[in-house]
Parts: C-alpha cells; structure tokens; sequence
C-alpha cells in the first residue's frame, strides 16, 4: 500500500493559499524531479554566492521548485510514497547546502543544526506517517530579507 | 550511480572552491578527495560480502544493494556531525569535508537507484529512469568537465 504522510493540521492555512494560487499556474506534464534537480543544483550554487540579493534570489527559486515539483505531482496524479520521500531528502539535501554555506554566521550555524533536527523529523514523518518539518530555509529567507534591511543589526 | 573517480573529481572540486582553497593548501585538497570518495569503501564491502548475489544477477541496475546507511540520508547527518566537530578546530576543513560527502551522496541519489530514508523506510526511491549508456554518458561528461575544472583551478592558481 503506498501511504503518503499527511499534512498536520496546523499546515492546512498554508497549502490553502497554495492550492488558491496552484490551481492557476501553468505546470507542463515533466518529471517532479526536475524539479529536484534544478533546486538541488541552486543549492549546491548558493555555496558560491556572496551578494545577500543573489542569496535571496537563489532561495526564492530553490523554494518555487519545490513547490512546482509538488504541485506537479498532485495535478497530474502522480503522487506517491517514492515521490514524497524524494521530495523529503531533496529539501534536507537543499537546507544542507544553503546552511553550510552560511556556518561561518551565527545565525548559519544554528540553522546548520536545526537542519540536523530536521533531517530527524523526516525519519519521525515516514515512521508515523505524519509529516513533520521546521520550515527552515522560508525562516531563513525572512532573516536574510531583515538583515539587508538593517533590521536586528 | 557516478564511479569513484567522478565522485572524486566533481564533489572534491565543489568542495574545495566554494570553501575558498588555493591550490598550495594541499592539506585541505587532499581531505576534498578523501571525503569526496571513501564512501564508495561501502559498495566493495557489499559487493565481497554478497558476491554469490551478483556473481547470479549480475552488477548491472543491483549496485543500489551494494550500499549501506553511509549512503544514505543517515551518512549525511553523521557527515553534519562530524564536521561539526571539525568546525571548532578548522572551519574550511569542516565545509571541504562536509560538502564532498553530501554532494557524493547526492549525486547517486540522483543518478541512480536508492533507499534515502533507510533504516527507518527501505522504499526505493528512482529521480530519473536512467538506462546504464545514459549513466555511462553522464559519469564520462561529468569528469570529462571536473578534470577541465580541476585544470583550470590548479593552473589559475599557480
């Protein structure tokens, strides 16, 4: 039986307002992987990034893919448990790179660790076939954003 | 599934450039290459151990069995933890470190077949459906660009 770990409750406002804004986007019938490439090859790019705009940049579309390879999957019905495992360890796999090019910050190294934890809550998700994870690189992105504007500086 | 050597030329060549190196420290180049490649140490002991398997099935599309929970995401929070003991004694050996084993593990979760959540989930995961020329292709590309980077690199930087 290919069970796929369900969303908690309290992630429900949020893939609302994305199902709003999903139903509309123009998605070609590719592969979800792809997907995961091209975010996974971001990730490994933002190793090289110095400027905080390209850093921004670089999340935002490491973030719009791993929304398109789910919203790929689900409008044309090819979700399944290998999919969502893919889609699980290709996010980890993304958060490694982004925080371990930022280790040399504080605010890298506690989000190197938090990847950490994240990484254990993807092997709880598939346990208990609920899934759980700290969504870390849409925090990250908003600390980034603050730090360019000075704020908490 | 990349070989050895491709392992070694493209996740050693990420590693060492993203964190900076120059070409003279070769101490940091040296642990790129070793990072980059000693997990493929797994696949031997797999391959010894169950040669009757292969010897019967053949290595071609059953390699994914050849490799234990260092291939996985497991080896990849072990790879965090201890470069989050050698980031308090060297921080560019812990991202050089770091980096070439994570981008190993991903490059054969990427191009071949593989467990990523094993223990805890043995359900095969596949990215791309690639047949064993394609795979061949990509590993000869792919170290075909690395040695020209790795070239370019250790030139540059004389």
């Amino acid at each position: 039986m290919d069970v796929i770990p369900g969303r908690r409750s309290v992630a429900s406002p949020y893939r609302a307002l994305l199902s709003l804004f999903e139903d509309r986007l123009f998605l070609p019938d590719l592969n979800p992987s792809y997907y995961h490439l091209l975010g996974l090859a971001l990730s490994v790019l933002y190793l090289y990034a110095r400027a905080p705009g390209l850093k921004i940049a670089l999340i935002v579309v490491v973030l719009l893919a791993d929304w398109f390879d789910g919203a790929t999957a689900r409008r044309y019905h090819r979700v399944r448990r290998a999919g969502y495992i893919t889609d699980v360890v290709t996010d980890r796999a993304s958060e490694a790179f982004l925080f371990a090019a930022e280790a040399g910050t504080v605010l890298g190294q506690i989000f190197f660790l938090l990847w950490m934890v994240n990484a254990l809550l993807t092997f709880y998700s598939v346990y208990s076939n609920k899934h759980t994870s700290l969504p870390l690189r849409f925090v990250y992105i908003v600390g980034l954003i603050a730090r360019g504007w000075g704020i908490g500086n | 599934m990349s070989s050895t050597l491709t392992h070694a030329a493209s996740a050693s060549w990420i590693a060492v450039t993203s964190a900076q190196v120059c070409p003279h420290e070769t101490s940091y180049i040296v642990a790129a290459l070793i990072s980059a490649s000693i997990l493929d140490v797994d696949h031997l002991v797999f391959m010894i151990r169950d040669r009757a398997m292969y010897r019967r099935l053949g290595y071609q599309g059953n390699l994914h069995h050849a490799r234990s929970v260092f291939h996985e995401m497991i080896g990849l929070l072990l790879a965090g933890g201890v470069s989050g003991v050698l980031f308090l004694f060297d921080r560019k050996l812990a991202h050089v470190v770091f980096v070439a084993f994570a981008v190993h593990v991903i490059q054969d979760w990427v191009l071949g077949k593989s467990h990523p959540l094993n223990p805890v989930d043995l359900t095969a995961v596949q990215f791309f459906a690639l047949t064993f020329r394609q795979k061949v292709v990509i590993d000869l590309l792919m170290l075909l660009m690395f040695g020209a980077l790795w070239t370019l690199y250790l030139v540059g930087g004389q």
